[in-house]
């Protein structure tokens, strides 16, 4: 099994709820809507450097995606970090 | 209000840990309107008092806890529900203390076992037993921790906690436990695991576990918490975390429901005293003050009479009875020992006191106010703080653990808290900045300013160097800090007794000091607490006399009661008008000197206005000068309003002592005397805003309606607030003075016992021993030279003068001195040899003996000594030596250069002053003396050069420098003003010997010389 990993992220659409949670990501041009979310964790790092401050979502797509994807809480904008084959 | 209470909560009272004081997690309690918050600091209730104060300000119902270190490191929150619950918790901590290295703990299981009544329990962090056996997988194992855990402590006190901060596997480690604990049995409760206010102090926090594990941020990547989630978090917040589990988060509420305790002691908490029979305290203490009262006032007059009946009136219902008896029974063991002891403080108010010796003065000769120290509205355990002489202080606490039990009596600790300098240091280094750029910072910021104007002038001052990323966060960082605790440290001298085991009261934990024991409240938390504190502190003044009294008796043969003298000997008030004070209590500053000759004080009672004056209270309030100018009939005495005649007659019209708070307020605005106390208690106290303001404006309206203008009210009331935080109360001057006194008539009356007892309890105050000594020959003592045959271990006055001691000699300590005086019991040392064979003191002591002079009694100059020293191959125990004289012929050392060896060895000078060694020199190039220019006109123009014996530039005199230069015939007193030491700052602080250009300025007694010009002082020509 193949990983593809962007240490900075891919910016990526992602359709959120109320709580910022998930509930679609477009990615190269394809819409997967979520289907489970495996994990949810945060960092708050390196903000003597430059903050890090991301809630991270490791899910799982109806179109058979498993990906992480980052929401930067400062800005506001979404990443892909992680793809698994 | 809401449902959600925060039970599990650090304040940086968890040291090194938690980043937020107490207050600062009420105050965000308070704001999410929680109905109420724990505090579980680890292994301790440091913080419990300043948080339950702050809670009870904020409206925050306060729960009490600690989250203990368990025997394999695991941890366990406890709260407390009841009393029996507290003494539990103190019970553990003290045990789990008890076990561990300093600063740690470790709770043995058998100790947790015997303790859980009245202690609810959550399971814990991620440290947690259960969480831990759960985490390694072992779901087996996690029940059987689980199903032990609800065996301890039931399912009414026992509860799984369940901890979400957004983590990797939260999710999956909550459904565990909760799974976890429906199979057990036992309900779930959510907490956060507090570790701050607020998300944006998670930046202190990282930096707390830097400075813990001594590394940087870069370099603790692994120790740091990952994310900013360990903050004060609302209901909503945490229901949205905890949304599957709605039960956890309003259990919460149900816990805290439970927890109904809030420590409150008071004085039956100290050990009964043990009365003879058929009396009970109160009895007793009467019987003993009657006894002592017609000792003291023969003929037991009126005023005498019923001042002890009311005083025995307030304190009988105070139920102070046994607490004065406890205090009289410690004076009473140290004068049967004969360890010269006084109360200090407010304790001199009163009447009790005096006759039951623990005070020195008498309280009606000086109009003394009892209700200072103690009144039916407040009350509150005074404080008695007693002074010993320093040196036999241990005795006594050694009496207390002795008659009370270690069980029963313990140390108030301190906490040693973050102030600038520390912070940067710390913080600097945590975030991994250059050490010698620290130091530039250091000198170039400024606490009083905000940290925005902090970092723009880091900015400015470094420059180039400055980087946007940790520099901007470094002031900030700094600021932040300041105020943590960062250690603890035993308070010097605070004794907590008990009558019930202490551990049981407060926990208790072994302080640095081997078999010293420390109780977890500083001297604040204990007196919120309302447990009895008792100072027992040290005083070397008074070791200086019990050791010069002690001479004398022994010189003359005769008893010396010092404590008899009359206050009434013109020659003491001489010595001091002409400030001729060095060495003498409390007078010997370079302020104080200053003022004497001017103040001219006459009587006892212009002691202890003397010791008040000079104070940061009344030079703030800017008192000094009105007041000298009035006794010097310079200025007429004027009143603020006439009804403050009484209260302020004696001190010429100026609030000069903390007393006379409680009389102006009592006069002009009709308050009782318990009022004007706490008043006055709130004038002294940092955070009293609001109190004080309520107090204004009882104070104006009072005032109004006595008829007093309201203009004139406000100006009274601003006197008082500016004066009265930094002022002595007159009863405690007044105990000082006493001290004052018999110093000053030591030094008149028996000056070499004076001086040798001066010199051996340094450091004492104010003078370095060089310039005691440079006193004492002033004084016509002959200071004579460590002798290795005449000496003794410390200095001792004898025929003609005043005998050095070895404890004079660098590197000579107890044991070396030891050594060579019991050696000397066989009989005079024939040479070198002989001595060093028979003392065994390694060579480099000898060496320091030969350069100090001690062998010169030998005749044999000191470089031959130490080419025969040299010779002597030998370790200091083991010597076999031959002496062979090779008849080598050696240059003798120069005078300088063995006046500069002696003088560095000794710390003072044996004889002459380095100032003769110039002196030839000066006076060629018309370079006066101290002695010469004291001759001259006010408004002269002088050379005068000297050695620097000190340098101050206090924060009152707004920039001003004031050097002491002294020479072969004394003092000399320097002002620089601040244009001057700009110009001059390098010459004034590194050189030692100073040449000063400058004007005398000469009034009413008092001589300085105006700097103009300050220059170094090289080396002698010649030398």
């Amino acid at each position: 099994m193949m990983t593809h990993f962007w240490p900075e992220g891919q910016p990526v659409d992602v359709e959120a709820d109320g709580l910022w949670t998930p509930l679609h990501i477009t990615w190269d041009g394809e819409r997967h809507p979520v289907q489970a979310i495996l994990d949810r964790w945060r960092v708050d790092e390196d903000w003597w450097r430059g903050r890090v401050w991301r809630e991270y979502f490791r899910l799982i797509t109806r179109t058979g995606l498993l990906v992480e994807v980052f929401h930067d809480l400062a800005a506001g904008d979404w990443y892909v970090q992680r793809v698994y084959d | 209000m809401t449902d959600y209470v925060e039970l599990h909560c650090h304040s940086n009272f968890s040291l090194l840990d938690g980043a937020s004081h107490p207050e600062e997690l009420v105050a965000g309690a308070a704001a999410l309107g929680m109905p109420a918050l724990a505090l579980t600091d680890h292994d301790a209730v440091y913080g419990a008092m300043r948080f339950v104060e702050a809670a009870r300000a904020a409206g925050v119902r306060p729960l009490l806890g600690a989250e203990m270190t368990l025997e394999d490191g695991a941890h366990l929150t406890l709260l407390v529900e009841d009393e029996t619950g507290w003494h539990n918790l103190c019970a553990l901590i003290s045990a789990a203390r008890l076990g561990a290295p300093k600063g740690e703990a470790r709770l043995p299981d058998a100790a947790l076992r015997e303790h859980t009544a009245g202690l609810i329990a959550l399971s814990g962090c991620r440290q947690g037993r259960i969480a831990r056996a759960l985490a390694s997988g072992e779901w087996v194992e996690a029940v059987r921790e689980a199903g032990a855990f609800r065996d301890l402590f039931g399912p009414e006190r026992g509860w799984i906690e369940l901890q979400h901060h957004l983590l990797p596997g939260d999710d999956a480690r909550v459904a565990g436990l909760a799974a976890l604990a429906e199979t057990v049995g036992l309900g779930c409760v959510a907490t956060n695991n507090v570790h701050y206010a607020t998300r944006d102090r998670h930046r202190l926090g990282d930096i707390l576990v830097c400075i813990r594990h001594n590394t940087t941020l870069e370099g603790a990547a692994h120790l740091r918490r990952p994310n900013s989630e360990y903050y004060l978090k609302s209901a909503a917040k945490m229901r949205r975390l905890f949304a599957r589990y709605p039960g956890a988060v309003a259990n919460t509420a149900h816990i805290a429901e439970r927890c109904r305790f809030e420590p409150r002691y008071g004085l039956q908490d100290l050990p009964a005293y043990d009365v003879p029979a058929g009396l009970d305290a109160r009895a007793y203490l009467r019987h003993l003050c009657a006894a002592a009262l017609r000792e003291r006032y023969p003929g037991a007059p009126d005023a005498a009479r019923q001042r002890l009946e009311t005083e025995l009136g307030v304190i009988e219902r105070a139920g102070l009875a046994n607490y004065f008896l406890i205090v009289w029974d410690i004076v009473r063991f140290a004068r049967e020992h004969g360890i010269r002891c006084q109360g200090r403080g407010s304790a001199a108010n009163s009447l009790v006191a005096y006759l039951l010796g623990i005070t020195p003065i008498d309280p009606l000769a000086h109009n003394l106010v009892f209700e200072r120290f103690l009144s039916d509205e407040r009350r509150i355990a005074p404080d008695i703080d007693i002074d010993f002489q320093a040196d036999r202080r241990e005795e006594v606490i050694q009496y207390v653990y002795g008659r009370y039990g270690h069980d029963h009596a313990a140390m108030a600790c301190t906490f040693v808290t973050y102030r600038a300098r520390g912070a940067i240091r710390d913080v600097g280094k945590a975030l991994g900045l250059p050490p010698h750029l620290l130091d530039e910072a250091a000198r170039s910021m400024d606490f009083r300013r905000d940290a925005a104007s902090q970092a723009a002038g880091l900015r400015e001052t470094l420059g180039s160097r400055w980087s946007s990323g940790v520099w901007a966060q470094f002031a900030t960082l700094c600021q932040q800090i300041r105020g943590f605790p960062r250690h603890l440290g035993i308070h010097n001298g605070g004794m907590v007794i008990t009558g019930s085991p202490l551990a049981g009261r407060v926990p208790v934990e072994p302080a640095t000091m081997p078999d010293r024991y420390v109780v977890q409240w500083d001297k604040e938390g204990l007196e919120t607490a309302g447990l009895v504190k008792i100072d027992i502190l040290g005083l070397r003044m008074l070791a200086l006399i019990a050791e010069a009294a002690r001479t004398v008796e022994v010189r003359t043969g005769a008893a010396l009661d010092l404590s008899r003298l009359a206050f009434d000997d013109p020659a003491i008030y001489k010595l001091v008008s002409r400030a001729d004070t060095i060495g003498v209590f409390q007078v010997e500053s370079r302020a104080q000197a200053q003022m004497q000759p001017l103040f001219q004080p006459r009587c006892f009672e212009d002691l202890i206005v003397a010791i008040s004056l000079i104070r940061p209270g009344p030079i703030q309030g800017d008192m000094v000068h009105p007041y000298l100018r009035r006794r010097l009939g310079e200025e007429p005495v004027t009143y603020p309003h006439p009804s403050l005649e009484a209260a302020l007659g004696e001190t010429l019209g100026v609030v000069l002592f903390q007393e006379q708070v409680l009389q102006v307020t009592r006069q002009m605005a009709g308050f009782s005397p318990g009022q004007g106390e706490l008043l006055r208690r709130a004038l002294g106290s940092k955070n009293a805003g609001e109190a004080i303001e309520s107090f204004h404006e009882a104070f104006v309206q009072g005032a109004l309606e006595h008829g007093v203008a309201r203009h004139v009210a406000e100006e009274v009331f601003d006197r008082l607030r500016a004066f009265a935080g930094y002022s002595f109360p007159k009863s405690h001057a007044a105990a000082f003075a006493v001290l004052v006194y018999q110093s000053a008539w030591l030094k008149v009356y028996h000056p070499a016992a004076f001086f040798a007892a001066l010199l051996n309890h340094q450091p004492m105050g104010f003078w370095s021993p060089a310039v005691v000594v440079g006193d004492a020959r002033r004084h016509g003592i002959r200071v004579l030279p460590v002798d290795i045959h005449r000496s003794a271990g410390v200095c001792m006055a004898v025929e003609g003068g005043l005998r050095l001691g070895f404890n004079y000699v660098k590197g000579l300590g107890e044991a070396s001195i030891a050594r060579l005086t019991d050696a000397r019991l066989a009989g005079p040392f024939t040479g070198l040899g002989d001595f060093c064979r028979r003392t065994r003191l390694p060579p480099r002591l000898v060496e320091h003996l030969i350069l100090a002079g001690a062998f010169d009694g030998w005749e044999v100059p000191r470089r031959r000594l130490l080419w025969e020293l040299g010779k002597l191959r030998y370790q200091a125990d083991e010597l076999e030596l031959a002496f062979v004289d090779d008849g080598v012929q050696l240059p003798e050392l120069s005078e300088v250069e063995r006046f500069a060896l002696e003088r560095s060895l000794l710390g003072v000078s044996v004889e002459g002053h380095v100032m003769e060694f110039y002196r030839a020199w000066l006076d060629g190039r018309g370079v006066l003396s101290s002695a010469a220019v004291r001759e001259r006109q006010n408004g002269a123009m002088v050379r005068v050069a000297g050695l620097v014996v000190m340098h101050q530039a206090p924060p009152t005199a707004k920039g001003v420098h004031f050097v002491s230069l002294e020479d072969e015939h004394g003092l000399l007193d320097v002002i620089v003003w601040p244009d001057v030491y700009e110009r001059t700052r390098r010459v004034l602080h590194g050189a030692s010997l100073l040449l000063v250009e400058g004007v005398v300025q000469r009034r009413d007694g008092v001589m300085n010389v105006i700097a103009g010009r300050v220059g170094m002082l090289g080396a002698p020509s010649g030398a």
